[in-house]
């Protein structure tokens, strides 16, 4: 546990001393601030249209589709700048375990995707001094966007493992988050049940709606710790196969 | 037992075979040298002992345990020091080393003596509080030396550790080398033959991934002097002289002046020649006024050994 902490504590001084994420920071609230404003407008202007609706899973919506994008370039120096550095050995010679490594690189990924979602609690914060009072619904919200981003950060991390060029993470990371996400165009085109069933499960796009409705369904959740524990495992298969 | 052993040690990579069938032990409490050309596998050979990379075949062992079974005692007892020095050049020097103390030590106060230990005995008290990114070459390498000894590791691998320094750090470098021969056992590679002559009890070339030799360094110094020529300056008939020499190895009248004559002869026999030689000039009535043999070098036998490969 000592040790976990130590390497999260390590990376996180580390994270937050590169000028790389207020500068996503910077990108994302302005562009969440601007979107929020848009919504709220248009939604005071149509009257008869929900909060949740005209706001809120938007919102939701768009911060999850930004995070496919922020997760990958906040998680692409992970490993592989570790590895191009070849401090990922003086890790590998300390006593500590791959699954140390790899726990104490989530939990701070997660730190700083925390950090980036603290940045958008002004909007909330706004509904409900305009009267909005349905709490449960932003919660559950806050729920399928976290689950989410520790999916797309356990993938992410799973990219910056398989090679020493940062740049080649961050892009294997997006491109890869968005094929995920291509299922459920795949799922809608289909003609064939089944098919478009299976697609539409396999989708990471799929996942989150529900939870900006207020609803939290075993169905969704199943599908995130498999999405998780299927790329952590290759996470520590990537980071084993020095041994092969 | 054998502080670090290789033992019928093969890497393989696509197309390429690093090493091959390679043999190594190391007694406990002796500094190692570990010679050969560029690209003769010393770093694989390292690398495989202190457990980065997986070996094809055979085993390694440190401090009797094999290295891959007991992944987690060699982390405890072995200090590498890789020929890049693993480094994050975003944290100070002092932080870093007390990070890579904590993850040794459970209790903060003995972490903390030992990077104060490190730092006084590498020289590194004046950039405690510097960047590593900001240091130059010769600073990156102590702390990456106070790195691999934070923990006081019975056993240390270090690659190359003098390699980019400056004279003054190269002196200060052998010095730490030298004084950790109490209670460690220290394998390091140079291409400074000097430098190795100088701190090294044993040596082991290697070259194409393949041992060409190793053996205590006096023994191997006693082993290529005695193929060295002798320089005897005697008085004696030119036949008598072949008859009391024959048998020895060829030789060769290299000056005369009146009647004493210079002999370079090179023995045909790998042994103490010096005393029978001796005798069986006397014997043979010739009159021996000085013999002397030339000193051998690190340098001299590691380019013999080269050429013979």
């Amino acid at each position: 546990m000592n040790a976990i902490f130590l390497l999260y504590a390590r990376e996180i001084k580390s994270r937050f001393t590169s000028p790389m994420i207020y500068i996503l920071a910077a990108i994302f609230s302005g562009m969440l601030g601007y979107l929020f404003f848009s919504l709220f407008l248009e939604a005071n202007r149509l009257q008869n249209i929900s909060i949740e609706s005209a706001v809120i899973r938007p919102l939701f919506g768009n911060i999850n589709a930004l995070l496919i994008f922020i997760i990958p370039l906040l998680s692409m120096k992970s490993f592989s700048e570790e590895k191009r550095q070849a401090t990922i050995n003086l890790l590998f010679l300390s006593p500590l375990s791959d699954r140390q490594i790899v726990t104490a690189k989530i939990l701070s990924g997660a730190v700083v995707m925390v950090f980036f979602l603290t940045l958008t609690f002004i909007f909330p914060l706004i509904l409900f001094m305009s009267g909005y009072q349905n709490t449960a619904s932003i919660l559950s919200g806050y729920i399928g966007v976290f689950l989410h981003g520790i999916c797309c950060l356990v993938f992410s991390q799973f990219c910056s493992s398989l090679t020493k060029n940062t740049a080649l993470a961050g892009i294997l990371g997006i491109f890869g988050l968005l094929f995920f996400m291509s299922f459920s165009w795949t799922a809608q085109t289909s003609q064939n049940f089944l098919v478009s069933q299976i697609f539409d499960y396999l989708s990471l796009g799929s996942h989150y709606e529900p939870f900006s409705r207020g609803t939290i369904r075993s169905y969704d959740l199943v599908y995130y710790m498999s999405f998780f524990s299927f790329f952590w495992f290759l996470l520590m298969a990537s980071l084993d196969s020095r041994n092969w | 037992m054998d502080a670090i052993v290789a033992d019928n040690l093969t890497k393989t990579y696509p197309g390429k075979t690093a090493l091959k069938n390679f043999n190594l032990s190391i007694s406990p409490n002796t500094i190692h040298g570990f010679l050969g050309p560029n690209g003769a596998g010393k770093s694989t050979t390292m690398n495989i002992l202190s457990g980065l990379i997986k070996q094809t075949e055979g085993k390694a062992y440190i401090m009797g345990k094999e290295t891959l079974e007991n992944s987690f005692f060699v982390r405890r007892n072995l200090g590498f020091l890789p020929e890049i020095p693993p480094l994050y050049g975003d944290m100070t020097v002092k932080d870093f080393l007390l990070f890579r103390a904590r993850l040794y030590f459970t209790s903060k106060p003995k972490a903390k003596g030992q990077v104060d230990k490190a730092l006084e005995k590498m020289n590194l008290k004046e950039v405690e509080r510097r960047l590593i990114d900001h240091l130059s070459k010769g600073f990156k390498q102590r702390v990456g030396m106070a790195s691999a000894l934070i923990f006081d590791p019975p056993v240390l691998i270090l690659d190359e550790p003098a390699v980019g320094l400056d004279p003054k750090s190269i002196v200060e470098i052998r010095k730490l080398i030298s004084d950790l021969r109490e209670g460690h056992t220290v394998m390091f590679s140079s291409h400074h033959l000097g430098e190795v002559e100088q701190l090294c009890d044993e040596i082991t070339v290697i070259r194409d991934g393949r041992l060409v030799l190793s053996d205590s360094y006096g023994r191997v110094k006693k082993r290529f002097a005695q193929k060295k020529p002798f320089e005897i300056l005697v008085k004696g008939e030119d036949q008598v002289l072949a008859k009391a020499l024959d048998g020895y190895g060829d030789y060769r009248i290299v000056r005369q002046e009146d009647q004493k004559k210079t002999i370079v002869i090179s023995p045909s026999q790998e042994e103490e020649l010096a005393p029978r030689l001796c005798r069986r000039l006397v014997e043979n009535g010739v009159d021996i006024f000085e013999m002397k043999r030339g000193e051998t070098d690190l340098e001299e036998i590691f380019i013999d050994l080269m050429e013979k490969q």
